[in-house]
Parts: C-alpha cells; sequence; structure tokens
C-alpha cells in the first residue's frame, strides 16, 4: 500500500476510536446526569407524597374515620392531585394494596421488591418499553403501618441517551468523512516532495543525475530532499571525475601504444632490412644505430614510465631536511653534458624538506627540458631564494617557449608540445609528469610562465627545513 | 493493480473496524443497563443538608424538607380558607394540649388565650401537602383592640410559630425560658449544637413599650429558634433557615 492511503487510513483509525471514545463517554456522563436529576426529583416527589400520605392518614384519624375504604379514597384523591402520567403509587398494608395506581405491566413483585428494599432504597424496574423508578416508605397512623410504593416513569432518559447516541453516531460518521477527505488532501500536499524524490531517484537510477527536487520546506521532507539534492550532486562530481579518469586512461592508453609503436617500427624496419643481408655496412652500421637509439628510447620510457608509476602509487614521502646546494650539486654531477650551460644561484645555507634523489631528478629534468628548448644565451638560469611562501627554486630559460595553449597539458604523460623534435631529442613525454607528480609529494605545484621565442620559467615552491 | 486491490481491501476492512467501534457503546450501554435493573441504588437529595441527628427528630426533618426540598414556603399556592366555628374543630385543642405541656404559660394567660379563641370574630387558615396548617383569627382584648392571633402546627401537632398579644410583660429571661420549654417540648432539645445568637435588629418600639429579641441556631438541624416581644406582642417558633440565609439576617453567631 502507498504512503498516503496508509497515512489517511491511520488517521482515520486513529480519529474514529478518538471520536467512538469521546461519544461513548459524552453520552454516558450526559445519561449519567439525566438519571442523577431523575433520581433527585423522583427521591423529592416521593417524599412530597410520603408526607401527604401522612397528612392525609393523620387527618382521617383526627376525624375518627380511618378505616381501608379511607385510604382508598385518599389514594385516589391524591392520585388525582399528582398526576398518573408518569407512573402512579399504591398504598400497602400487610402486604397486600389498599389502593394501587401503578401501571400493570409492573406487577405485584415489582411493589413488594421495592418494600423489601427499605425506606433509603430505589430501585429500577423494566416494564415492556418502559422503565420505572420506584421507591417505598413506611407511613405510619393510628398505630397502622401502611407503605407508599411509588413509581416514576424514567423511559425518557433512556429513550434522551438513545437518541443522543444516534445523534452523535450521525456527527461522528460526518466528521470522519470530512476528516477522511481533509486527510486525504493534506497528505497528497505533504507528500508532494516525496513524489518528486521518488521521480528523481528514477531519473538517477537511469543514469540521469541532472535532475534537482529543490524543495523548499523545512521539514523532515524538505531535509531529505536537499540531502538527495546533495548526494545526486556529489554522485554527479564523482561520475564526472570516473568519466574524466576513464578518458585519461584511455588518452593514456593511446599514447603509450603510440609511443611504443613508434620506434617498434622503426625498430622492425631496420632489423628486416638487416636480416635480408642485402645492405652495405654503411647502411648496416646506420640501421643498427636507428635500432639502438629506438631501444634506448624504449628502455627510458619504460623507465620513466616505471619510475611514475611507483611514485603514483605512493601516497606521501618521508622528508627530510636537505640542503638545496647539494641537490643542485647532484644535479650538475649527474649532467655532465649540460654543466656548462648551468648557472646556479644558491645560498649554501638554504635547507627544504625534501626527498635528496627525487628532488635532485626533477631539477635534473626541468634542467633537460630548458636545455632542449635551445636558449638563445645557451644557458639555464637556478635560482633559489626565500618568500613569504618558502623557498622558491626556479629554472628559467630563453629558449623558443611553450604555445599558451599546450600550457595546461604539458604535465599530462606522454604530450610533446613538439612530437617530432622530442622524439628526436630522445624525449619520452613522460618528463614533466613526474616533475609535477615529485611536487605533489613535496605538498607543492609546478608553476609555468613561457612566452613564446622568449623562454619558460619553471617555479616550485618548498618548505623551509633546519638541518 | 494488486496493491489498488490491496489498499481497497484495507480501506473496508478499516470501514468495518471503524463501524464497530463506533457502534460499541451500544453493548456497553445495554451491560451498563442491566447492572442498573439489577442493583439496588441509594436515594438521592442533592440539598439534605442535615446532620444525622437532626434527621432522627421527626419535626426538625419535617421542618427541614417542607422548606429546603420541597420549597414550600409561606404556604405558597396554599388555598387560604375563611372558616367559621364549626370548621375550627379541633385547631384550638391542639393548640391548648401543646402549650400545656410547656412550664411556662400561667392560668391567667390559658384563660386569656381561651377568651381571645372564643372571642373570635372570624378565621382564616391554610395548610401544605407536608401537613402543616396556620391559622389566623381577628380577636379583641380586654380594652376592646382588635388584634391578630396567629399559630402554625405540624400534622403531629408540633406548634411552629406562634403571634399573640398578651397583658403580661415579658423579659429577657423570661423568653429564654420560653425558648427552653419550647425546645423541650418539641423535643428539639436533643440537638447539641444550638447556639445563642446576637440579635441586633432594631425593631420600631412604640414610647412606654419594651423590646426583648432573643435567638438560637442550630446549624446541624439548620433551623432558627426566635423569641421576640416588641411592641405588647409575642411571637414565638421556629423555622429552617441555611447559613448563608442566616447571614443574611442581621444576626451573629458568638465567636468560637
Amino acid at each position: 500500500m502507498k504512503l498516503a492511503p496508509k497515512l489517511v487510513l491511520t488517521i482515520l483509525l486513529l480519529l474514529g476510536v478518538l471520536l467512538a471514545a469521546g461519544g461513548g463517554w459524552l453520552t454516558k456522563t450526559d445519561f449519567e446526569r439525566n438519571f442523577d436529576q431523575a433520581r433527585t426529583q423522583n427521591t423529592l416527589a416521593h417524599r412530597r407524597d410520603t408526607y401527604s400520605l401522612q397528612n392525609g392518614l393523620l387527618a382521617k384519624v383526627n376525624d375518627g374515620m380511618l378505616s381501608s375504604q379511607a385510604v382508598v379514597d385518599y389514594g385516589e384523591s391524591l392520585g388525582r392531585y399528582v398526576g398518573q402520567q408518569q407512573g402512579g403509587f399504591a398504598v400497602y398494608q400487610n402486604g397486600e394494596a389498599l389502593y394501587s395506581s401503578l401501571p400493570g405491566t409492573l406487577g405485584q413483585e415489582a411493589a413488594q421488591r421495592a418494600i423489601d428494599a427499605g425506606e433509603e432504597a430505589l430501585l429500577l424496574q423494566k416494564a415492556g418499553q418502559d422503565s420505572y423508578m420506584m421507591m417505598a416508605s413506611e407511613v405510619q397512623a393510628a398505630g397502622e403501618e401502611y407503605w407508599l410504593v411509588s413509581a416514576y416513569d424514567v423511559t425518557g432518559v433512556f429513550q434522551a441517551r438513545e437518541a443522543k447516541f444516534r445523534e452523535l453516531f450521525r456527527l461522528e460518521l460526518a466528521a470522519l468523512a470530512l476528516a477522511g477527505a481533509a486527510a486525504a488532501l493534506a497528505v497528497s500536499w505533504m507528500i508532494r516532495p516525496l513524489k518528486k524524490l521518488e521521480k528523481a531517484s528514477q531519473a538517477v537510477a537511469a543514469g540521469d543525475y541532472t535532475l534537482s527536487t529543490a524543495t523548499k520546506s523545512r521539514d523532515e521532507v524538505g531535509a531529505l530532499s536537499r540531502s538527495f539534492d546533495a548526494m545526486t550532486a556529489t554522485v554527479r562530481d564523482k561520475v564526472d571525475q570516473m568519466e574524466d579518469t576513464i578518458l585519461r586512461q584511455k588518452q593514456f592508453v593511446s599514447a603509450f601504444t603510440h609511443e611504443l609503436k613508434t620506434p617498434m617500427t622503426s625498430i622492425l624496419g631496420y632489423s628486416d632490412l638487416l636480416r635480408s643481408g642485402e645492405m652495405d655496412p654503411e647502411d648496416q652500421r646506420q640501421a643498427v644505430q636507428y635500432i639502438h637509439r629506438e631501444a634506448l628510447r624504449l628502455e627510458t620510457l619504460s623507465g620513466k614510465l616505471m619510475q611514475l608509476m611507483g611514485l603514483v602509487e605512493q601516497e606521501e614521502l618521508t622528508l627530510e631536511p636537505v640542503r638545496l646546494a647539494l641537490v643542485l650539486r647532484d644535479t650538475a654531477a649527474s649532467l655532465p653534458e649540460l654543466a656548462p650551460m648551468l648557472e646556479i644561484q644558491c645560498d649554501p645555507a638554504l635547507t627544504v624538506l625534501a626527498d635528496r634523489d627525487l628532488l635532485a631528478d626533477l631539477v635534473r629534468n626541468l634542467v633537460i627540458n630548458a636545455a632542449r628548448a635551445q636558449p638563445k644565451d645557451g644557458r639555464v638560469h637556478i635560482t633559489a631564494g626565500r618568500t613569504e611562501e618558502g623557498i622558491v627554486l626556479r629554472v628559467a630559460d630563453r629558449g623558443r617557449g611553450i604555445p599558451e595553449a599546450d600550457l595546461p597539458h604539458i604535465t599530462e604523460p606522454f604530450y610533446m608540445v613538439d612530437k617530432s623534435r622530442a622524439r628526436a631529442q630522445n624525449g619520452s613525454g613522460m618528463g614533466l609528469a613526474l616533475c609535477a607528480r615529485i611536487a605533489r609529494l613535496h605538498g607543492s605545484e609546478l608553476r609555468f610562465t613561457s612566452r613564446l621565442g622568449q623562454g619558460t620559467v619553471v617555479e616550485l615552491n618548498l618548505r623551509e627545513g633546519t638541518v | 493493480m494488486k496493491q489498488r486491490l490491496f489498499t481497497a481491501a484495507a480501506f473496508l476492512a478499516a470501514f468495518a473496524f471503524l463501524a464497530l467501534v463506533l457502534a460499541a457503546p451500544l453493548p456497553l450501554m445495554e451491560r451498563s443497563d442491566e447492572a442498573l435493573y439489577a442493583q439496588v441504588m441509594p436515594r438521592q437529595l442533592t440539598a439534605d443538608g442535615q446532620s444525622t441527628q437532626a434527621r432522627s427528630i421527626d419535626f426538625a426533618r419535617q421542618l427541614y424538607d417542607r422548606d429546603q426540598l420541597l420549597g414550600i414556603k409561606n404556604y405558597a399556592g396554599a388555598l387560604l380558607q375563611m372558616t367559621d366555628q364549626e370548621a375550627l374543630g379541633d385547631a384550638p385543642d391542639r393548640l391548648y394540649d401543646f402549650l400545656r405541656q410547656m412550664d411556662f404559660w400561667s392560668e391567667e394567660e390559658q384563660a386569656e388565650l381561651e377568651r381571645q379563641i372564643a372571642n373570635a370574630d372570624h378565621w382564616r387558615s391554610a395548610s401544605d401537602s407536608v401537613g402543616f396548617s396556620a391559622w389566623n383569627l381577628n380577636t379583641t382584648q380586654d380594652w376592646e383592640q382588635c388584634s391578630s392571633l396567629q399559630w402554625e402546627m405540624s400534622a403531629e401537632g408540633q406548634l411552629v410559630r406562634m403571634l399573640m398579644r398578651n397583658s403580661r410583660e415579658y423579659t429577657g429571661q423570661d423568653l429564654e425560658h420560653l425558648m427552653d420549654e419550647y425546645l423541650a417540648v418539641t423535643g428539639l432539645d436533643v440537638l447539641d449544637d444550638w447556639q445563642v445568637l446576637d440579635v441586633l435588629i432594631q425593631p420600631y418600639v412604640t414610647e412606654g413599650n419594651t423590646s426583648e429579641l432573643r435567638a438560637r441556631y442550630s446549624p446541624g438541624a439548620k433551623l432558627y429558634l426566635y423569641a421576640n416581644y416588641v411592641n405588647g406582642m409575642l411571637v414565638f417558633g421556629v423555622c429552617p433557615l441555611e447559613q448563608e440565609e442566616l447571614a443574611q439576617l442581621d444576626v451573629s453567631l458568638p465567636e468560637q
């Protein structure tokens, strides 16, 4: 069953139980009040009738006329006086009725039962469809004992209760019908955001993360709706990231395949020529040279790829205080052919937190790239100094520069601004990707500033350390 | 489709349950009625405010019931009858019988009363359904001054109140004695909560006459007993009075 009918049913059931309990209580208290009122009125009436009978009998005694017939006569006259419409009364002596105007349906037993109950008691007697309140009191005159038995019709009290119950029943039904309609409307209005949410969930299940519930209410449903929107936004971002990652992986595989295929094609081509044995010694020597060079490229590529993979899997580095001058000296020592080009300005006391080998690799790659840019002055400038943000290491050249459009991509694996020249210079397209990863592991980013024909500056911020 | 059928069935079941719940008071009422018809209930009076001791005295109970429960006040609605000497019946004898029981009246006073009744020129009487009767007669005294003699008696012959003119002059002590005797004859002296009241009201008194006012009140029986002698007229008797009504009179209960 859906939520809306469930809520409407619950409301109706609760309301029904409450109305029934309330109606029952109201009917009961109303009946009790009317019954008590009738009890009081009839007790008073009976006391008045008892006094009247006593008075009448005493008068007869005083006149010396008290007899059974006199009692009957007085009963009849009293009957005319108090009226017989709402019951009646009887005068008993020694268990015999001297006079009775009690309704015939009541019978002798009812009167006797009232006498047996005593002077302080009150009985309720059913006679056919009617109900009577019965009381009996003793009256004494001239040494004789008489019993006045009164019956008062209280059928109206019970009928009033039934009428009240019927009226309440009709009212309760009407109230339930109205409440049901109102509850259906209210519930339908209240669960509107849930329906929206359901639609949005179905859309999400179908792969559409763009649908927003945008509920403005401040209740729990509103909160749920907002949480749902936040969740779909997060999922959407994650999906975007995953799609981006997949795309990058595809591009990576594609670039890697391409980078692998090019030297392999050369190697296969030249090895086929060598295998045919129809080449002169000079051509053979060149072919072998080509094969050697492409194999070297492949070796470099695989080495750098392995290093990058290793760094990608590495979450963090253990950084130690390292003198930056020593790192730069290591770099220069590892690049003897480029050493004459290097112009290093570094305070020997500068100490940074770093992995010495990786930082030396980073600088070496930057220096190689700078040297390949063919600087006009034939120099690669390496400077290091303190700023407010820490220690800045800068590698600059006055070479050909990088086009602005290429700058955002140059740290992607296999990305080469000029592929043919890069390959000719034994470039793998992995150097800057490695540098970017090493910078991130040092908690920093590489910043590139470049102008075509004027050169490139690469900056890296490093945290200062103490030896 | 299945869900709709289930919903429809649930609604039908709920309506059936609601019908049962709404009709539930019916069998409960029937059961309650059966208990009502089977039991013996005590009678109920909302204003039965007399103490048990007071209700054990017939006269006290009749006075209270007539006034406070049955609402019969001052013979309202009763027929005032003009009557003659013959119709007077034994009413004077019943009065004399009552007064003779009191150790208060001298023979002269008794004779004077009988003379006034015998010389009465016309009578009026009224009675109520509880059996109380009041009598009023015009009479003349020795000095031939027209006067009124009134008394009221219960069906059992107890004097409720009396108003008469007498040649004797009563002191406060006489009035106290009169009240004591009245209580003894009516049996109201059984009540142990009679309190003497300070009557502050100042009636009009003609020159040369005296005024003595005495009153007592029984909170349990809710009865007010009075004996006044003003301008040669003696009035005494008892009447039912609620405490609230008493507070409206210009009398005060002694500090306890």
